[in-house]
């Protein structure tokens, strides 16, 4: 036992260390995007992707690893960027430590919703979610003197380190860089655990999980806590770069827009989410050409992928190359047939 | 107004508001009880119930009745067609993927309707004049009668067709194994198909018994689809008697909490209350917890 | 051979809605037998399964194991005191290779907990890997290295059955209860399966065996309990049970 510590790696560790490897990679080349970005409005674009990053990736755990529908990603986002703006715009609480009490608020939130809605198998946590949901919304427009109801909040201040503030696009964007990249690799860690492997089973089948041990409930409720701890964060950064917020950008239509991202990039997997975050960042942009026909577009397109690919676009990546390889390799196998 | 005057009002209301809800509620339980899945379509029907019949009467010149016939039949004509487009070839139907390609097929059909219909608000007028009726102090609009007669019938009409039909029956069977009706010789996929059909059209007349209280936008489907999903749950998901009950509720509920709360945070009391019934019945109020083979 | 009882079922009774699937059962697995369960299908013999598990609440009646009732232990807690079972259909995880499935057969038996998880502290990787290595061994002793990489979906049913008792023992159970298992097996698997059933047996783990192959079942149990309508019809040395006249006009009835 104690020479396989320090002895060969095998075979899970070895992919573990080349999923890694990819993300330092991805993250190396980032580094220097602001360099090559054109101008300010694309380096404003990748923060944005960061940030819609976390929110799908945390979500991804819920849907694609825990089989669970959570309908309310954009309500704990909504609530991480109150809980921030609100005590540094009003209160004149410093932005780090709003950052905390917003990963305090949505964390608590999730427990007090996970707590009754996991306890049982099917759509309640849909349900429930769908609840808060609503009622977070209804609280963001009405409580008019903290938010600033439906015109929003503003003078949120950003966020400032050793005494300079993370205004511009860049200085944000390696803000967002660090953050975002911590977050990826703990997920991966997560994924690539003990923790993990219990925590995939369930989208399987919970019956299957609880028979091997796995107390099915406690996985989900930590893994939905942990999640809406992402949100809170993401809300947290958005807030204090765009320094406002608005309800509606915390609305059902966002949660459930997430949702579909997650399923769009391919749920359950590792990248699929990076390429969830790609789409819901670039399409939109690359979409307003087409006016009023942007969100049929966007429908259309969303349905397309999940028919023909209902793993998503990691899934048609991986047929893709399954194709390409029959493809180019020698027809050597057809012999042993 | 004395006290319980104004109780009786607000419960006119909410059954009223709570009689479509069960209707679309119903829409979600049908479709839910033959695939699993929830559809997040059902309210972009009863937008879209509401919006041809508006368009038949205005721009067409139809006479109601008609035009309320032509736009049921519509939606129900697509929504069968949505199915055979996008669930019927799909290779493993999963629940969970019948849920987002609903979601996306939500996002085609309100922008389509937005691009053909447009995005103004229309309405038209109430079936039967708008002169409300005095009950003991409380006054409730004729259109609210017709809303509860419609719903009563829709919902007997219902049930006579899963208790007592052929088809019904093999759909019920569909539901309750999907493996041994396949063995029996009951299609599953027709069973879905018809589903969805039945789940269309519910969501059709919900939306055109509605529009002349409340008019109707391409947006408000979403809203809808909200409410009628909450009041199946409520009720027990999967179950058309839990669609009745969970509508009612939900409806009264809404229209309390807005007459005594406030109406400013009458849906969040609202939801706060279901949330809390849901906690306490997590199968709703008439449903059975599900018993899983392995 | 010693006589202690494992597992003790007293007046067990259950049923789905109108159908009794389980009925007034009573029977005992001592520790370090082969226990075959068999009767047609339909019998109750999943729903037992079910039952002892955790799966199904046992609401009438007594499961004791180890000499405690374990009516109300949830199903996780059971694997935790010593159970495993493999199921009837297939419940491999997708998403997952055959190695992590088997590696999560082990997870009753380790501890790392989310936190260490998340900041991979040098405990849990140590872990991670003496798991990875014990399921490799586990799939080794079947034979079936040659899987480890695949998709838990990509494989035959067969194959998948195996996989199944591998991953069930990675739990280091002292009941294990085996669902069909050479159910849709190619002939010559069946008996890789028996000499695996032995072998375990061997090392001190208890078996519940359904199975319908009989000729495994006779050379194989110490001892048969069969099932008919839920009821217990017989039970005993098989070749007592064998000649039963109820036993063979309730597999009569079914099969003629
Ligand atoms: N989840 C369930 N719901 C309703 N009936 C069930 C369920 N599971 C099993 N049954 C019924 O219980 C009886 C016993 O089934 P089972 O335990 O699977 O038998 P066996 O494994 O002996 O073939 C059968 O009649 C079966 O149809
Ligand atoms: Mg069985």
């Amino acid at each position: 036992m104690t020479d396989a510590a320090i002895g060969a790696p095998t075979v899970t560790t070895q992919e573990g260390a080349h999923t890694r490897r990819m993300l330092a990679i991805l993250w190396a080349i980032l580094l220097i995007f602001p360099l090559i970005a054109p101008n300010n409005y694309i380096i404003n674009l990748a923060v944005f992707f960061f940030i819609n990053l976390i929110l799908i990736a945390s979500l991804n755990l819920v849907i694609g690893y825990c089989g669970q529908i959570s309908l309310c990603h954009g309500a704990f986002f909504g609530l991480g960027a109150y809980a921030s703006g609100v005590l540094a715009a009003k209160f004149d609480v410093s932005p780090w430590l709003g950052a905390v009490v917003a990963m305090g608020m949505t964390g608590f939130s999730a427990l007090l919703i996970g707590l009754p809605a996991l306890r049982l198998r099917g759509h309640y946590l849909a349900m429930a979610t769908l609840g808060f949901n609503a009622i977070m919304t209804v609280l963001f427009n009405e409580m008019i003197s903290l938010t600033g109801g439906p015109n929003g909040l503003t003078g949120v201040p950003p966020f400032s380190l050793f005494g300079v503030d993370i205004v511009t696009d860049t200085t944000f964007f390696y803000f967002a860089w660090v953050v975002t990249g911590v977050l990826m690799l703990l997920i991966y860690n997560l994924i690539d655990s003990r923790f993990g492997r219990g925590m995939r089973t369930l989208a399987t089948s919970e019956i299957a999980a609880s028979s091997l041990g796995i107390d099915s409930f406690r996985y989900k409720l930590i893994v939905f806590v942990a999640s809406a701890l992402m949100a809170g964060i993401a809300g947290s950064m958005y807030v204090h770069f765009i320094n406002f917020a608005s309800p509606e950008t915390f609305s059902f239509f966002t949660s459930v827009f997430l949702v579909v991202m997650v399923a769009v990039g391919g749920w359950g997997n590792y990248w699929g989410p990076v390429f969830g975050a790609l789409i819901y960042t670039a399409v939109p942009e690359l979409l307003r050409a087409f006016k009023d026909l942007e969100i049929f577009v966007f429908g259309l397109s969303m349905v397309l992928v999940l028919l023909f690919f209902p793993d998503g676009v990691v899934g048609g990546i991986r047929l893709a190359k399954g194709w390409i390889l029959r493809a180019y390799t020698p027809k050597a196998g057809d012999a042993g047939r | 107004m004395d006290f319980e005057a104004k109780l009786l009002q607000l419960i006119f209301a909410g059954i009223s508001t709570g009689a479509v809800y069960a209707l679309i509620a119903v829409g979600f339980n049908v479709i839910f009880k033959s695939t699993d899945a929830i559809n997040f379509s059902q309210g972009e029907w009863v937008m879209m119930g509401g919006l041809i019949a508006a368009t038949a009467i205005g721009a067409g010149q139809m006479p109601l009745v008609i035009a309320c016939i032509i736009a049921v039949l519509a939606v129900a004509t697509i929504g069968g067609l949505s199915e055979r487009l996008t669930v019927f070839p799909m290779r493993r139907p999963t629940p969970i993927l019948i849920t987002l390609i609903t979601i996306g097929l939500a996002i085609c059909t309100k922008s389509l309707v937005m691009l053909i219909l447009g995005k103004l608000p229309v309405g038209y007028k109430p079936f039967t004049g708008e002169t409300p009726i005095k009950i003991a102090g409380a006054t409730i609009h004729p259109q609210s009668l017709w809303i509860l007669g419609i719903t009563a019938v829709f919902m007997v009409a219902t049930h006579f067709f899963f208790e007592r039909t052929t088809m019904g029956k093999a759909m019920r069977a569909a539901a309750a194994d999907r493996q041994a009706a396949a063995l029996v010789g009951i299609s599953v996929r027709n069973s879905i198909l018809i589903s969805f059909v039945i789940a269309a059209a519910a969501g059709a007349i919900a939306g055109v018994i509605i529009t002349p209280m409340t008019f109707m936008v391409y947006d408000n489907g979403t809203m809808l689809g909200f409410k009628g999903f909450s009041a199946a749950m409520l009720g027990g998901l999967g179950n058309l008697y839990g669609a009745l009950v969970g509508g009612l509720t939900l409806g009264l509920l809404e229209a309390l909490a807005g007459g005594y709360v406030s109406s400013q945070f009458k849906d969040a009391v609202a939801f706060l209350v279901l949330l809390l019934v849901l906690f306490a019945r997590p199968a709703g109020i008439l449903g059975q917890r599900d018993i899983t083979r392995v | 051979m010693s006589r202690e009882a494992l597992l003790e079922v007293n007046g067990l009774s259950h049923s789905f809605g109108g159908l009794t699937a389980v009925a007034e059962l009573d029977f005992t697995a001592t520790r370090g037998q082969i226990k075959g369960i068999i009767g047609p299908n339909g019998a109750g013999k999943t729903t037992l399964f079910n039952l002892i598990a955790g799966i199904l609440p046992a609401k009438v009646g007594t499961i004791r194991f180890k000499g405690e009732i374990v009516n109300r232990m949830p199903a996780h807690k059971r694997v935790d005191s010593g159970m495993a079972r493999t199921f009837q259909n297939l419940q491999l995880f997708a998403g997952m290779s055959v190695l992590e499935n088997v590696m999560i057969g082990c997870h009753a038996r380790t501890r790392a907990s989310f936190l260490e998880a998340v900041l991979r502290s040098p405990a849990s990787v140590r872990e991670t890997r003496s798991v990875r290595d014990r399921a490799m061994a586990a799939l080794a002793e079947f034979g079936l290295e040659r899987l480890a990489k695949r998709q838990a979906t990509d494989i035959s049913f067969g194959e998948g059955k195996v996989v199944e008792i591998a991953r069930a023992l990675a739990a280091e159970p002292e009941l294990v209860m085996l669902d069909e298992p050479t159910a849709g097996l190619p002939h010559g698997d069946i008996q890789e399966v028996a000499t695996v059933i032995r072998k375990l047996n061997d090392d001190g783990i208890t078996v519940l065996l359904v199975e319908h192959n009989m000729r495994l079942v006779m050379s194989l149990c110490d001892d048969i309990l069969v099932l008919n309508y839920g009821r217990r019809i017989a039970e005993g040395r098989p070749e007592v049970v064998r000649k039963d006249p109820e036993v063979l006009s309730a597999y009569l009835g079914e099969d003629a």
